[in-house]
Formats: structure tokens, sequence, C-alpha cells
């Protein structure tokens, strides 16, 4: 089991990286609104979504639903990180307050 | 289309997030929906028709809603998504309400209101200290 966890824990990494790369994307000026949205960054960010959901389809081959959605609350985690990091954005106490908050209000929910 | 400006505080940019969430959660419902149906009968592609167009939609908003506010913020209020779980277990699929779910969502509301608050005085802040650049 813990072979799928790990695989459902990189998943949402990648679905993350992906949320990043769609930031980059949105912040950066186009000449047009299709441009926007048909651009290397934001095909690119969908199409590592599309590998994210195969293989969180396969990680459920061996993880209970239940544990699927507290695994989820990883994002949680990842985003803040990789915002710091590639995005340069201040993590403040209050972040990691309201993180704690939400992962724990999703673990009680599915307790 | 809005200029990009993530900075300044926006209560459009938030209601954009908050329609972009209530359109992915009924996006939810018709997944389940499709689920139910038998596998490739009318029904079905009617409902999985209705989850890609809704997935469509949600993918326009969510790129509109990144321009304007910081990606940790939009993320963090997808945890209001339990909310709509909840509301639309009960009324399409009359589905039954724990208290443990109901603690588990006041939290996640809790949660994603720090993360808001936040955002509202740093913005408050950052408002402030420009009137006063202009001033001087």
């Amino acid at each position: 089991m813990l072979k799928f966890i790990l695989i459902f824990l990189i998943s949402v990494f990648i679905s993350s990286v992906a949320q990043i790369i769609l930031k980059k994307s949105a912040v950066k000026k186009y000449d047009s609104v299709i441009r926007e949205y048909l651009n290397v960054r934001v095909i690119g960010a969908y199409s590592i979504f599309i590998l994210s959901t195969l293989l969180t389809m396969y990680a459920y081959t061996g993880v209970p639903l239940t544990l699927g959605t507290l695994l989820e609350a990883a994002g949680y985690i990842y985003i803040p990180l990789l915002c710091f990091f590639f995005l340069k954005e201040k993590i403040s106490p209050r972040m990691v307050l309201g993180s704690l908050f939400i992962i724990c209000g999703i673990i009680i929910y599915n307790l | 289309m809005f200029p990009v400006n993530e900075k300044k505080f926006s209560i459009g940019a938030f209601v954009l997030l908050q329609i972009a969430l209530f359109i992915v959660s009924l996006g939810a419902v018709c997944s389940k929906m499709a689920g139910r149906q038998e596998f490739l009968s009318v029904k079905f592609f009617v409902f999985y028709g209705a989850l890609i167009l809704i997935l469509f939609v949600y993918a326009i908003l969510w790129q509109q809603v990144l321009k304007r506010i910081s990606l940790v913020i939009a993320y963090a209020c997808k945890g209001i998504g339990i909310i709509y779980g909840i509301i639309w277990g009960i009324v399409f699929f009359k589905e039954e309400i724990t208290w443990k779910m109901i603690a588990g969502a006041v939290l996640v509301l809790i949660g994603v209101y720090i993360f808001i608050f936040g955002e509202i005085k740093e913005s408050k802040k950052n408002n402030m200290d420009e009137e006063s650049g202009h001033n001087a």
C-alpha cells in the first residue's frame, strides 16, 4: 500500500507544479485573450493535470477513497512551498495557521 | 478583460473565484450522476458532456482568478468545495450528514477565513503605503 500512497503523493505534487505553471502564465501579458489560453505553459500545465489524474486513478487501485481524499490535502502543503520557492511569495504565519485548519478540517471530515 | 493586478485586494476577483468553485462543485455532481448511468448510454453522455463543459468553463475562470489573486489564497479557497459537497450531497443524493462532516467543514471555513482575512489586511496596508507614497 505504501507504493500506492507514494504514487498518490507524487500525483498531488505534479498537479501542484502544474498550478505554479498556470500562475506563471496568468501573470504574463499576452497580445490577445486566445493567447492567454493557447500557449506552451497553459497547454503544458493541463497536460500535467491529465498525467496527474492517470496517476491518481492508478493509485486508487491500492488506496481507499477516504485515504485518497486525505492525501489530496497534501496540496495545501505543496502549493505554499512551491509558491515560496518559484514565485517568491511570502509565507506568513496566518497562511500556515490557515493551512493547518484546512488540513485538520479535511481529516475530521473524512474520519 | 481586467488588467493584471494581483497586489490590490479585489472583491470582484473573489466573487469570480466563488463562481468558479460553485461551477466546479456542480461538476462533481455530474461526475457522480454519470457514474450512476449505464456506460455509454444517452444519459451517461449527457452528464459526462456536462462535466467536460463545466471543467472547460472552470479552466477559463481559474486562469482569470490566478491573474488577480495569489495562488496560495486561491488554492486555499478551494477548501470551500467541501461545503458545496455537503449541500449537493443532501439536495441531489439524499446523503446522510454527520457531525464530523459539519465539524470538518467548519474548520475548513475558519482556515479559508484566516487566509482571506490576512489578504485583506495585507492589501489595505499596501493601499495605505501607495497613498502615502502619492501624497509625499
